[in-house]
């Protein structure tokens, strides 16, 4: 039998006395209270974090592929990349991510560590972002447009959706439809079905864009609902002059250092008497009937061996893109001034060209990647960038990497959770140690006595402990079913709200985490007794004779 | 049995002992008077290591117990030693059959052997009916007895009573003093009694009479 235990419990919690019953129901509730207040602080902390980063997340996925390396800077005109690239499908049904990781031992050398992802990629889409500048009435406001395009999730703006409804892809009119957030709404005063210009300024000059509100939206999150706008991926081609939208006004430079100059079927008239006088073979074409016909240089004739009526083949892909080479015929050959550009130019109809850039890959600013697990960001985002697209000009980066200062702030909210956690601990200790002194001091004639029948001292010291473990389970216990129920009643009622504009989030948040309230139950219990041996000194100072010279 | 030499012990500035030397034989029942204020029971707390002398040496049973540390005395005085005090000191939460046990299960005796000896021993003391009444449910005397029953239960060497019926009617007493003399002669104990009792002074088989600090007759 454990003697201790044994005194603890049939003079312990059990005894009628009225004063020590004070003092012990005061100490439990203390406990209660600090448990409570512990299980809400974490909760609504994790709570806060979970759902702010849902809304980061949400509107902007995990991981972004885009072809420039920018960590740290969000490019809002981006250059483009070919939808069509054939890790996609790969990406998808990846289950897995498994990479070496160098990790640096506890000597300080490095030692190299197969990680793997808990699960894998949800989902890709694409997307492309544009700036440009609001005008409703006498109103001006900057805006970043971001496309979504048919494969865009809708799942996740549709809860923020205030009024209005997504874009709707089967309506021909959707390239004019446009989301706004509320804020953007209220002070351009607009509201659904409105409509506005959006201008644009691109190599010089300006454009604009009639758009109609098709909805409303508000996150909650200031930063994005101040700053974006939601549209078709197709509009934001048209304005950067990408695929499938691409039409040829201007000299282009091709990959095999040629210069592709696009003739206008209406403007050849005025060129046809300069072009006639430089021809040395062929005939100027007909661009009407003869799409794919060609005028070359005669220099760059020469110098391939290309004759009249040959053919050839035009690769029209951008600089990076995989090369997209369809056949032209040549029609005609002139005569350039000597080193001048026109020695490799070469001329072709810019219909035939909008036709054929049809047949190519669209082009997008990039790729949006959602995991199955936040955990996984990091290493799935590192799996992309060393295993998938290694030397492909692309470059995978974590929403983390790109919007550091939110998801820095909200680290921030750990230390915040931490004191509260030390405090509560610091007073639950506080009070153990005088309610479990008064006991001590209550009880020093039983312990003057137990000493004098022979109890060694920590025996004795013993009694109190398991008196002070009882009392803290007492109310562990108590405190974990207020903390958790108010926890519970508060998520699924929602009743306390906040103001969404200063804590991006309506209600308060809440999210339980049963493995981590074990874990502070269990630290509170240990902290506790191993910290409530220390007043139980006073037991060895308690001299026998004192105590039971009166009674 | 026990054997005290020049026992010295001083409180703040006050001199209790001053030089205290004596020996008690095996199986003796001794008192010790005096005033109060006079000594007897810090050398009764002394010989029954609840307090520790200032200088000077006490052997009991040949041991040495000026020489033991903490967990030491109190093992000894768990095993060899039995006390009963003026107040009966019993815990009130326990029954009377709990407390006299306690001294057992501090030794780690097995539980349904030290129940089995603290019923005897409450039997042999008349309080089979009492066993599992609390102590605010006795009497006096009953009390006293359940105390004695405890300090009998590891069946120690030496039994130290401090005024053991200074709380008690004349003829209580009377009972419990003809009980110390029937233990001695059943269990074979050796009894040192701190006590005003002229009586038991009287049945004793020696009295130590103390005045300020020094034993002043010391005879059978």
């Amino acid at each position: 039998m454990n003697f201790s235990f044994y005194i603890a419990k049939k003079a312990g919690i059990t005894s009628k006395k009225s004063f020590s019953n004070i003092i012990i129901r005061i100490a439990v509730v203390a406990i209660a209270l600090s448990i409570t207040v512990m299980i809400i602080a974490s909760s609504t902390v994790r709570g806060f974090k979970q759902s702010i980063s849902e809304k980061v997340f949400g509107f902007w996925g995990h991981i972004h592929i885009t072809s420039s390396y920018a960590p740290n800077s969000f490019a809002f005109e981006t250059s483009p990349m070919n939808i069509s690239q054939n890790y996609v499908d790969e990406l998808k049904k990846l289950e897995k991510a498994k990479i070496l990781v160098e990790e640096y031992n506890f000597w300080g050398q490095p030692t190299q560590k197969l990680k793997e992802s808990v699960s894998g990629i949800k989902q890709i889409q694409s997307f492309a972002q544009k700036e440009g500048i609001i005008k409703a009435g006498d109103q001006i406001e900057g805006i970043i447009l971001r496309g979504v395009g048919k494969d865009y999730d809708w799942i996740f703006l549709k809860k923020y959706i205030k009024s209005g409804k997504p874009i709707d892809f089967s309506n021909e009119n959707h390239r004019k439809q446009i989301l706004i957030s509320e804020t953007t709404a209220k002070r351009m005063k607009l509201s659904i079905g409105s409509s506005f210009q959006i201008n644009f300024i691109q190599n010089g000059g300006s454009y604009s864009k009639k758009c109609v509100v098709q909805g409303i939206f508000k996150t909650g999150l200031e930063e994005y609902d101040k700053r974006f706008a939601i549209v078709p991926i197709s509009v934001i081609q048209e304005l950067n002059n990408w695929r499938p939208y691409r039409s040829y006004f201007q000299p282009e430079i091709l990959n095999q250092d040629l210069i592709l100059y696009p003739v206008l079927e209406n403007n050849l008239d005025g060129q046809r008497d300069a072009l006639e006088q430089s021809l040395v073979a062929g005939q100027i074409p007909d661009f009407t009937q003869d799409q794919d016909a060609v005028l070359v240089s005669e220099k760059w004739a020469t110098l391939n061996k290309k004759g009249s009526g040959d053919t050839i083949k035009l690769n029209l892909s951008a600089k990076g893109e995989s090369p997209f080479f369809y056949p032209f015929t040549i029609h005609g050959i002139f005569l350039s001034e000597p080193n001048t550009n026109w020695d490799k130019t070469i001329l072709c109809s810019s219909l035939y060209l909008t036709h054929l850039n049809r047949m190519m890959p669209e082009q997008i600013s990039g790729f949006e990647v959602f995991t199955h697990k936040i955990q996984d960001i990091d290493l799935i985002g590192a799996y992309i960038n060393n295993e998938v697209l290694l030397n492909k000009g692309q470059y995978a980066n974590t929403i983390k990497e790109l919007e550091p200062n939110i998801f820095d702030w909200l680290n921030l909210t750990d230390m915040n959770e931490r004191i509260i956690l030390a405090l509560m601990i610091l007073v639950s200790l506080i009070n153990m140690t005088t309610s479990l002194l008064i006991l001590i001091l209550e009880r020093t004639n039983m312990i003057g006595i137990l000493k004098a029948l022979g109890a060694t001292h920590w025996t004795i010291r013993k009694i109190f402990l398991y008196h002070s473990f009882q009392i803290s389970l007492l109310g562990i216990l108590f405190g974990n079913i207020f903390g958790i129920g108010l926890c519970l009643i508060q998520k699924y009622t929602g009743i306390i709200t906040l103001p969404e504009d200063m804590y991006y989030v309506s209600v308060a948040p809440i999210q339980i985490d049963f493995f981590h309230i074990i874990a502070m139950n269990l630290c509170t219990v240990l902290i506790s007794v191993v910290v409530m041996i220390l007043p139980t000194w006073l037991i060895v100072r308690i001299s026998p004779i004192k105590a039971i010279r009166f009674k | 049995m026990i054997k005290v030499e020049n026992l010295q012990k001083k409180y703040d500035h006050l001199e209790v002992l001053k030089g205290i030397s004596l020996e008690i034989k095996e199986r003796e029942i001794v008192s010790i008077i005096g005033k109060s204020g006079a000594g007897k029971s810090t050398l009764l707390h002394i010989m029954g290591t609840l307090d520790q002398a200032d200088s000077g040496s006490v052997y009991i049973d040949g041991n040495p117990i000026h020489k033991m540390n903490d967990n030491q005395l109190a093992s000894f005085r768990n095993e060899k030693i039995g006390f009963i005090f003026q107040f009966h000191h019993l815990l009130p939460e326990f029954t009377a059959l709990e407390n006299v046990c306690i001294p057992a299960f501090i030794k780690k005796t097995k539980t349904s052997t030290a129940i089995e000896k603290a019923k005897e021993l409450l039997d042999y003391l008349g309080l089979k009916e009492r066993m599992e009444h609390k102590p605010t449910q006795l009497s006096g005397g009953e009390q006293q007895r359940v105390a004695v029953a405890r300090a009998l239960i590891n069946n120690p060497l030496l039994v130290l009573a401090d005024e053991p019926s200074g709380n008690l009617d004349s003829q209580t007493s009377e009972e419990l003093h003809h009980l110390f003399f029937k233990l001695r002669n059943d269990f074979h104990q050796t009894f040192v009694i701190v006590t005003h009792n002229q009586e038991l002074a009287q049945m004793s088989d020696r009295n130590i009479k103390m005045s300020d600090g020094h034993i002043i007759e010391n005879e059978k």
